[in-house]
C-alpha cells in the first residue's frame, strides 16, 4: 500500500505540473486536471470539441510541462499507415531494408483530428496504441516509454469525417471535450502574450523518471472492497442497458479513479473520486444510440441512481 | 425505492373479526375474551410494522437486458440483495404492467438474488419500474416497493401494413460508402453510372480528381452497384396514423434487410444515416419507438395505484393453495376445535373435524357444489334439532363450526387459506367464551399463535418451522403490553350490552336441589373449583370448623331427599360482631343454581352491592340464578345462634317422614324411642348404631334400587356421606326428633398466594345432618365425622388413599410436596385470572382509573386515552422504522448515524450516491460551524472504510457519540 505521506508528495508535485498548464489553457484547469489523470493511469485521451478551443495547445502543453518529447501527425484523408509508423526502406549501401520510424516513436504523440482519416489508418495507430510497440515487416520495434497519445476529434456534423467506431473507442481511457472559455478566460486570452511564445519559455514540471514513478504509485494506490463493491454496482447498472459497460471499462474506471486520488493526495479510492472520473471515462463507452451526448448522460444518470453500498 | 403498506382485503376481514370477538366478549363481559379481541388486532396491526420491515433493507436494481416488442419472451433480470438486518421474505416481483409476476421466497443476507421477470405487455411508453410486494408476515397489509428505473421502454413498432416499398433514391449513393463499411460489401461495381456532388463519407477513391484539378467542384464517381439506391423511409411523406406508420416504416425495414437494400430513415427530429444490418436496423427501430413515445417517464400517484391493485388481484388468484400449509393449518384448526367437544353438540363438531380431515391430512380435493351444500343442509339440520332452533350462543357456535367446515371445503387460493385462518382465530376465541379456566385461556392463546405461525409459514413458503415461529414470537412479544394497556383503557360498556350471554359452564358440576345417591359421590370426583375464600380480618378457620352451607333438605324420601316446599318465617337479621364472627370473600364460579356458600351458620351476605339474609332454612340464597362468576362478601358465625322457637310449621315438614317404612326399621326405631329418655340419647343411639354394625365408608357403594332406606341399613350397609346423612335424618324423624340434611362443601385447601385464600374444589363436597334439640336449637351432626372422623379433618383423596397416617406420610414425600406447590401456584395464577382478568369489567375499570387519580373513567375520555396510547405507539414505531438500517459493517452503520444527526440538525440528508468527502463538504459550505468536526468525520470513515486502516474506529465512534449538531439558528 502506498504511504500517505507519499501520496501528498505526489500530489503537490503533479499539482505543480496542472498550475504550469492552467497558465497556458485559461480556465480549463477541470480539463487539464483530468488530463493529467489519464496521463498516470497510463491511459490514453480523445479530446472531442470544435476547432479552434486549444485541444492542440493543450497537448503540447501537457508535453513541455512534463518534459517529454512531443510529435504531432495532422491526420487526413489520405494519410496511410506507414506515414504514421514509418517504413522499410531499401538502404542502397548497405544492401538491406532499414525501417525508419514513424512519427508514433514518440513519448506525447498529438494524433490531431484523427477522424479525418481512412479507418484503416486509424486502427494501425489505435494497434500501436494497445500494444505499446509497432509491428513492420515482421520485426517488433518498442515504442518509448512513457507512451501517451492524445488523438482530437471534430464532432461528428462536421463533413468528410470517419467516426471512430465503438470497439475503438475503447482504446482510449478518456473522452473530453473542451468547450469555449468563458467570458473572463477569454478575456485574459485576448489580452495576454501569444500562447506559443509562453510554450516556448516554459519549463518542465516534472522528470521522466518521476512521471514513471508516479504511474507506479497510482497503481499502488489503495481499492478497498467497499469501494470495489460500488464500482461493480455501477457496472452491474449500466448493463440494465445493452450497451453496458465491459469488463475492461470497469478497469479503466478503477485505474482512472486511482490517478484521481493520488491527484488529490489520497492513498485510497473514495467513490467521490470514481464518480469524477465516471463521465469522461464511462461516456464515450456507453455510447451506441444516435446522438453523442447520451453516453455522458447516462453516464451521469448511473452515478446520480447508484447508491453507495 | 419508495415503500408503503397499504391495507387489502383481508384487513377488513381481520377488522371484521376482531370487531365480532369485542362484541361477543362485551355481550358476555368477559376479560379474557376482551383480551384476545385485545391480542387479535393488537398482532394484527403491529403485522403492519413487520410487513414494512421486510423490504426496509431491500435492494433492487436492474441487471438485464432490455425487452422490446420483437421478442417478448425476454426477460427483465432483476437483482435483489438484503442490506438490513431483516431477510425479505414471501416477495412477489413484478414489472408494473406485466401479467405476471415471480414469488421469491426469501432473499438471503449478504448475497444477491437474481429473479427473471416477465417484460409488460402493451405499448405504452414509459419508465420501467419494478414493484415488489410482499404480505409477509401475517396477510393481512400489502407492502409495497417500487423501483422507478430511468430506462424507457422502447417498443419497437410491430410490423405491419402492405404498401409497396418506396422507390430507392438514386441520389444518395454516397451512402453507399457507409453500406460497405458496415456491411462489408463493396459498393463499387463494375459500371460507371456517373458523377455526383461529394458527401462526408465518400471514399478519396472515388473522388473525380480529374474534375478537381480542372477547378470544378469536388464530385465523386459512382458505380454500377450503387446505382440500387438507397431507399429512404421520410416521416413526413406518409399521410398514415403513427402507430400505423410506424408498422408500415418497420415492415418497409424488414423488407429491405431481406432484399439487401440500403435504406435510410428521415423523421422530424433526427435521422440515420442509410446502411443494412441488424445493428442499423434496430437503431432505427428505436428511433422510431422514440417518435412514437408519447407518454412522460415517471409514474405518477394514480398509475401506482393502478399497478398496485392489479397485481394483488393477480397474485391472489393465480397461485394455487399448497397442500403442506393446508395440513398444518387444519392440525391447528382441530386444535382449535377439539376442546369444544362437551360444550358444543358432537355432530357440529364432527362436521367441521371431517371437513378439515378430508382436506387437510387426507389431502382429498374440492367436492361438488352439491356436496358441499349437503354438508351445510345436515350440519344446520343436526344443530336445530339438538338446540331446538338457532338462537343463543351455543348453536351459534356449532353453526359456525358446520360453516368453516364448508368453508375447508371449498378453499382453493391463497384468499379462501387467509380466510380459514381468521375464522380459525375466532374458533379458538370461542372456546373462552364457554370456558373460563386458564388451562382454556392458555390453549386458546397457543392456538392462536400456532395460527399466526401458519399464516406466517403460508406466506413465506418456504419449508421450515423456525423463521415463522420466530416471527410469530416476536409479534406476540410485541403485541403483549400493547394489548395490555388496550385491556386496561379502552372504555368497555360501549356497546352497552350488559353481558347478555350467560358464561360458561354451569349445570354441569356442583350442587343440585335434590339429594340422590350416588350424586354428590360423583360430583366429589371432579376436581373443578367451586369457590375461593378470602378472610379478610384474620386466619382461615381451623380445618373442622370449615363447613360451608349450601342448601337445607326438608323433604324426606328415604335416602333421596328434596328441598321442598318454601315456608315462610320470621327473620331475626343479626348484626354481625367484627370480632367474634368471621367475615368472608367469596368467589364463587358460576353454577346455574341460586345457592350461596357461606360458613356454617351464616348471618348475612352481600353480593352486588345487594343485601341478602338467611332464609327460612339458614342458608342464603340469591334472587337470581348465579351463572356469572360472582363475589359475595359473606359473615358467618361459628357458634351456635341463640335459641329461637321452631314454628310449628317447621317443626311439622322437619318430622315429616316417607311412607311405606318397613316393619324392622320401625321396629329398630322404635327401640332406640323406648330406650332413651330425650332426643341426645336417640342421636347418640343412631350414632352408635352406625359406629358398631360395620358400616363402610366409601366412594363408589354401588347403585342402590328403590326400597333403598332398608338395603343400605340393613343390607350392604356402605355408603358415602349422602347416604349416612340422608338415612341419619330419616332415623331422627321416623324416631320423632325434627331433623334436615344440609349439602355443601366441607373443608378447602389453604394455598398462601395472592394474600393466602383457601379452594374449595367440587369434591369437597359434603352431606351432613341438623337435628332441632329442645335445648340448642338446630345442632349440626355429621354421621360421617362419627364413621370417618378423619374425613372431617383431611381432604377426601387423602382419606381415601389411606387415611390420617398415610395422609401425614404422604404429605412429607418430595413428589408431593412439589406437586402440591405446581397445584397451588396454578391455581393461585387461576384464581388471578378470573379476578383480574376475566371479571375486568366496566366497573373495575373506572375504579382502577380513578384509583390512578387519573380521569373520571367516562367513555369520551377513555377513548382519547386510547387514542393517545395507540398515537404513542405509533409514534414510536415510525420513530424506530426511521433509524438507519442495520449492517454488518460497523463504519457504515456509525457513519449512516452520524448523517442521521446532521440531517436532523436541519442540514441537507447525504444522498444516497454521496461519498463522505463530498458530504462533509457540502455540509461545511452550508453550515461553517460544523465544518470541522463533519470533516474530521469524514475523512476517519473515508480511511477507515475504503482506506483498510482499522486504528481510527475508536475515535470515529467516540467523535460520532460526542457528536452532537445543533439546529442552526441563522443570523
Amino acid at each position: 500500500m502506498l504511504p500517505a505521506a507519499t501520496a501528498k508528495t505526489a500530489a503537490k508535485q503533479i499539482e505543480t505540473v496542472i498550475h504550469r498548464v492552467s497558465e497556458i489553457i485559461l480556465g480549463k484547469e477541470e480539463v487539464v486536471r483530468l488530463a493529467v489523470t489519464c496521463l498516470l493511469a497510463r491511459g490514453h485521451l480523445l479530446l472531442e470539441d470544435q476547432p479552434g478551443v486549444g485541444k492542440t495547445m493543450l497537448s503540447q502543453a501537457l508535453a513541455q510541462a512534463l518534459g517529454l518529447g512531443f510529435r504531432r501527425v495532422q491526420f487526413t484523408s489520405d494519410l496511410l499507415p506507414a506515414d504514421i509508423l514509418g517504413a522499410s526502406i531499401y538502404d542502397r549501401e548497405s544492401g538491406a531494408f532499414h525501417f525508419h520510424r514513424g512519427p508514433v516513436f514518440t513519448q506525447v504523440l498529438l494524433a490531431d483530428e484523427i477522424n479525418r482519416a481512412t479507418p484503416k489508418t486509424q486502427s494501425a495507430l489505435l494497434e500501436a496504441m494497445e500494444e505499446g510497440r509497432v509491428t513492420a515487416d515482421g520485426a517488433t520495434h518498442p515504442l518509448p516509454v512513457p507512451f501517451f497519445v492524445i488523438a482530437t476529434q471534430n464532432p461528428s456534423t462536421q463533413i468528410g469525417t470517419f467516426m471512430l467506431p465503438e470497439s475503438q473507442l475503447d482504446r482510449f481511457l478518456m473522452r473530453l471535450a473542451l468547450g469555449v472559455p468563458d467570458r473572463d478566460a477569454e478575456r485574459a486570452l485576448l489580452e495576454g502574450q501569444e500562447r506559443r511564445e509562453l510554450l516556448r519559455t516554459m519549463e518542465p514540471a516534472l522528470s521522466v523518471i518521476e512521471l514513471q514513478q508516479m504511474q507506479d504509485w497510482t497503481r499502488a494506490v489503495h481499492a478497498a472492497p467497499a469501494l470495489l463493491d460500488y464500482l461493480q454496482d455501477l457496472l452491474a447498472a449500466s448493463r440494465a442497458q445493452d450497451a453496458g459497460l465491459s469488463p475492461r471499462a470497469g478497469l479503466a474506471v478503477l485505474s482512472a479513479a486511482r490517478a484521481w486520488a493520488l491527484l488529490n493526495g489520497r492513498a485510497m479510492v473514495l467513490p467521490e473520486d470514481i464518480q469524477a472520473v465516471a463521465v469522461p471515462v464511462m461516456g464515450h463507452r456507453l455510447e451506441h444510440a444516435i446522438d453523442g451526448t447520451i453516453g455522458a448522460e447516462f453516464a451521469r444518470q448511473l452515478i446520480a441512481e447508484t447508491p453507495l453500498p | 425505492m419508495k415503500t408503503r403498506v397499504r391495507w387489502n382485503r383481508h384487513t377488513l376481514a381481520l377488522a371484521a373479526v376482531v370487531g365480532g370477538m369485542w362484541y361477543a366478549a362485551e355481550a358476555q363481559s368477559n376479560g379474557a375474551a376482551h383480551l384476545i379481541a385485545l391480542l387479535a388486532g393488537a398482532m394484527g396491526a403491529l403485522s403492519w410494522l413487520h410487513a414494512r420491515a421486510n423490504l426496509r433493507g431491500l435492494n433492487v436494481r436492474l441487471a438485464g437486458a432490455r425487452p422490446s416488442a420483437q421478442d417478448e419472451t425476454r426477460r427483465i433480470v432483476v437483482e435483489l440483495r438484503a442490506e438490513g438486518s431483516v431477510v425479505p421474505c414471501g416477495l412477489q416481483v413484478q414489472a408494473a404492467g406485466a401479467e405476471k409476476s415471480v414469488f421469491v421466497e426469501r432473499v438471503p443476507l449478504g448475497s444477491v438474488t437474481r429473479v427473471e421477470l416477465p417484460p409488460p405487455k402493451g405499448t405504452a411508453q414509459r419508465a420501467l419500474r419494478i414493484v415488489v410486494r410482499s404480505v409477509y408476515p401475517l396477510g393481512l397489509f400489502t407492502a409495497e416497493a417500487m423501483l422507478q428505473t430511468s430506462w424507457i421502454r422502447r417498443v419497437h413498432p410491430k410490423p405491419a401494413g402492405d404498401l409497396p416499398l418506396p422507390a430507392p433514391d438514386f441520389n444518395l449513393q454516397g451512402d453507399a460508402a457507409v453500406v460497405a463499411m458496415t456491411t462489408g460489401r463493396s459498393s463499387e461495381g463494375d459500371d460507371f453510372a456517373g458523377l455526383r456532388e461529394w458527401r462526408a463519407g465518400d471514399s478519396p477513391r472515388q473522388i473525380d480528381w480529374r474534375a478537381v484539378a480542372r477547378g470544378g467542384p469536388l464530385m465523386s464517381k459512382t458505380w454500377g452497384s450503387s446505382l440500387q439506391g438507397v431507399v429512404v423511409l421520410d416521416w413526413d411523406a406518409w399521410k398514415l396514423e403513427p402507430d400505423a406508420r410506424a408498422s408500415q416504416f418497420a415492415r418497409w425495414m424488414e423488407q429491405c434487410e431481406s432484399a439487401g437494400h440500403p435504406y435510410a430513415l428521415r423523421l422530424p427530429q433526427a435521422a440515420i444515416q442509410a446502411g443494412l444490418g441488424p445493428a442499423h436496423m434496430r437503431r432505427c427501430l428505436d428511433l422510431l419507438a422514440a417518435q412514437t413515445n408519447t407518454e412522460e417517464g415517471t409514474a405518477t400517484a394514480r398509475e401506482w395505484k393502478e399497478d398496485a391493485t392489479r397485481g394483488d388481484i393477480g397474485f391472489e388468484h393465480e397461485a394455487h393453495l399448497p397442500a403442506r400449509p393446508l395440513l398444518l393449518l387444519s392440525l391447528a384448526l382441530l386444535l382449535a376445535i377439539w376442546p369444544l367437544h362437551g360444550h358444543i353438540t358432537t355432530s357440529a363438531i364432527l362436521v367441521c373435524a371431517m371437513s378439515l380431515v378430508w382436506r387437510g391430512p387426507l389431502r382429498m380435493g374440492v367436492p361438488h357444489v352439491m356436496a358441499r351444500l349437503s354438508v351445510i343442509a345436515a350440519g344446520t339440520a343436526a344443530v336445530w334439532t339438538e338446540y331446538d332452533g338457532l338462537e343463543g350462543m351455543e348453536p351459534g357456535i356449532a353453526m359456525l363450526l358446520v360453516l368453516a367446515g364448508a368453508k375447508m371445503l371449498e378453499s382453493r387460493t391463497p384468499r379462501d387459506f387467509q380466510i380459514m385462518a381468521l375464522i380459525g382465530w375466532f374458533l379458538a376465541f370461542c372456546l373462552l367464551l364457554l370456558d373460563n379456566q386458564l388451562s382454556r385461556a392458555v390453549w386458546v392463546t397457543g392456538v392462536f399463535l400456532l395460527i399466526a405461525g401458519c399464516m406466517a409459514r403460508f406466506r413465506r413458503n418456504t419449508p421450515g418451522a423456525r423463521e415463522p415461529l420466530r416471527t410469530t414470537a416476536v409479534l406476540f412479544a410485541q403485541a403483549i403490553p400493547l394489548a395490555l394497556m388496550l385491556f386496561f383503557v379502552f372504555p368497555r360498556g360501549l356497546l352497552n350490552l350488559g353481558g347478555a350471554l350467560g358464561r360458561s359452564r354451569f349445570g354441569e358440576t356442583g350442587i343440585d336441589a335434590t339429594l340422590d345417591p350416588g350424586k354428590i359421590a360423583t360430583l366429589a370426583l371432579s376436581s373443578d373449583v367451586a369457590f375461593r375464600v378470602r378472610f379478610p380480618d384474620g386466619p382461615p378457620p381451623p380445618v373442622e370448623q370449615r363447613y360451608w352451607r349450601c342448601l337445607t333438605l326438608w323433604d324426606c324420601d328415604g335416602l333421596r331427599w328434596r328441598r321442598g316446599p318454601r315456608m315462610g318465617h320470621v327473620t331475626f337479621p343479626q348484626r354481625p360482631e367484627p370480632g367474634s364472627d368471621v367475615r368472608q370473600v367469596i368467589d364463587l364460579e358460576p353454577h346455574g343454581k341460586n345457592w350461596v356458600p357461606a360458613l356454617d351458620r351464616p348471618l348475612r351476605a352481600t353480593a352486588r352491592r345487594i343485601l341478602l339474609l338467611p332464609d327460612y332454612d339458614d342458608s342464603i340464597t340469591s334472587p337470581v340464578k348465579v351463572i356469572n362468576a360472582e363475589r359475595i362478601e359473606v359473615w358467618s358465625r361459628l357458634q351456635l345462634p341463640p335459641l329461637r322457637e321452631l314454628p310449628a310449621h317447621h317443626r311439622e315438614a322437619a318430622l315429616k317422614v316417607p311412607e311405606g317404612i318397613s316393619p324392622r326399621l320401625q321396629q329398630l326405631v322404635d327401640s332406640w324411642r323406648a330406650a332413651a329418655t330425650n332426643d341426645e340419647e336417640i342421636v347418640q343411639q343412631v350414632i352408635e348404631h352406625f359406629r358398631t354394625q360395620r358400616f363402610t365408608y366409601t366412594l363408589d357403594p354401588g347403585e342402590y334400587s328403590d326400597d333403598s332406606l332398608d338395603e343400605f341399613l340393613f343390607e350392604r350397609r356402605t355408603g358415602f356421606c349422602e347416604h349416612f346423612s340422608a338415612s341419619f335424618a330419616t332415623l331422627l324423624r321416623i324416631a320423632g326428633v325434627p331433623s334436615r340434611v344440609i349439602v355443601g362443601y366441607l373443608g378447602g385447601e389453604y394455598s398462601d398466594h395472592n394474600g393466602g385464600y383457601l379452594i374449595v374444589k367440587q369434591s369437597e363436597v359434603h352431606a351432613w345432618t341438623e337435628v332441632w334439640l329442645e335445648r340448642y336449637g338446630w345442632q349440626r351432626i355429621d354421621p360421617t365425622a362419627a364413621l370417618a372422623p378423619d374425613r372431617v379433618n383431611i381432604d377426601l383423596r387423602a382419606w381415601l388413599a389411606g387415611g390420617a397416617e398415610a395422609a401425614e406420610r404422604q404429605r412429607r414425600s418430595l413428589w408431593w410436596r412439589t406437586t402440591q406447590r405446581i397445584r397451588l401456584l396454578w391455581d393461585s395464577l387461576s384464581y388471578a385470572w378470573q379476578d383480574e382478568v376475566i371479571d375486568f369489567d366496566q366497573e373495575s375499570q373506572r375504579n382502577l382509573l380513578e384509583s390512578l387519580g387519573l380521569v373520571r373513567g367516562r367513555h369520551g375520555i377513555l377513548l382519547a386515552a386510547s387514542a393517545l396510547g395507540i398515537f404513542l405507539f405509533a409514534y414510536g414505531v415510525a420513530w424506530w422504522l426511521r433509524r438507519p438500517t442495520r449492517t454488518s459493517d460497523p463504519w457504515l452503520s456509525a457513519w449512516r448515524r452520524a448523517c442521521m444527526k446532521l440531517a436532523r440538525a436541519g442540514v441537507r440528508p447525504r444522498l444516497a450516491n454521496e461519498g463522505p468527502l463530498a458530504y462533509a463538504e457540502c455540509v461545511s459550505r452550508s453550515r461553517p460551524d460544523l465544518a470541522e468536526a463533519t470533516s474530521r468525520l469524514a475523512e476517519l470513515y473515508a480511511s477507515g472504510r475504503y482506506g483498510g486502516g482499522e486504528d481510527g474506529f475508536q475515535e470515529f465512534k467516540a467523535l460520532q457519540a460526542s457528536f452532537k449538531p445543533r439546529r442552526n439558528v441563522r443570523p
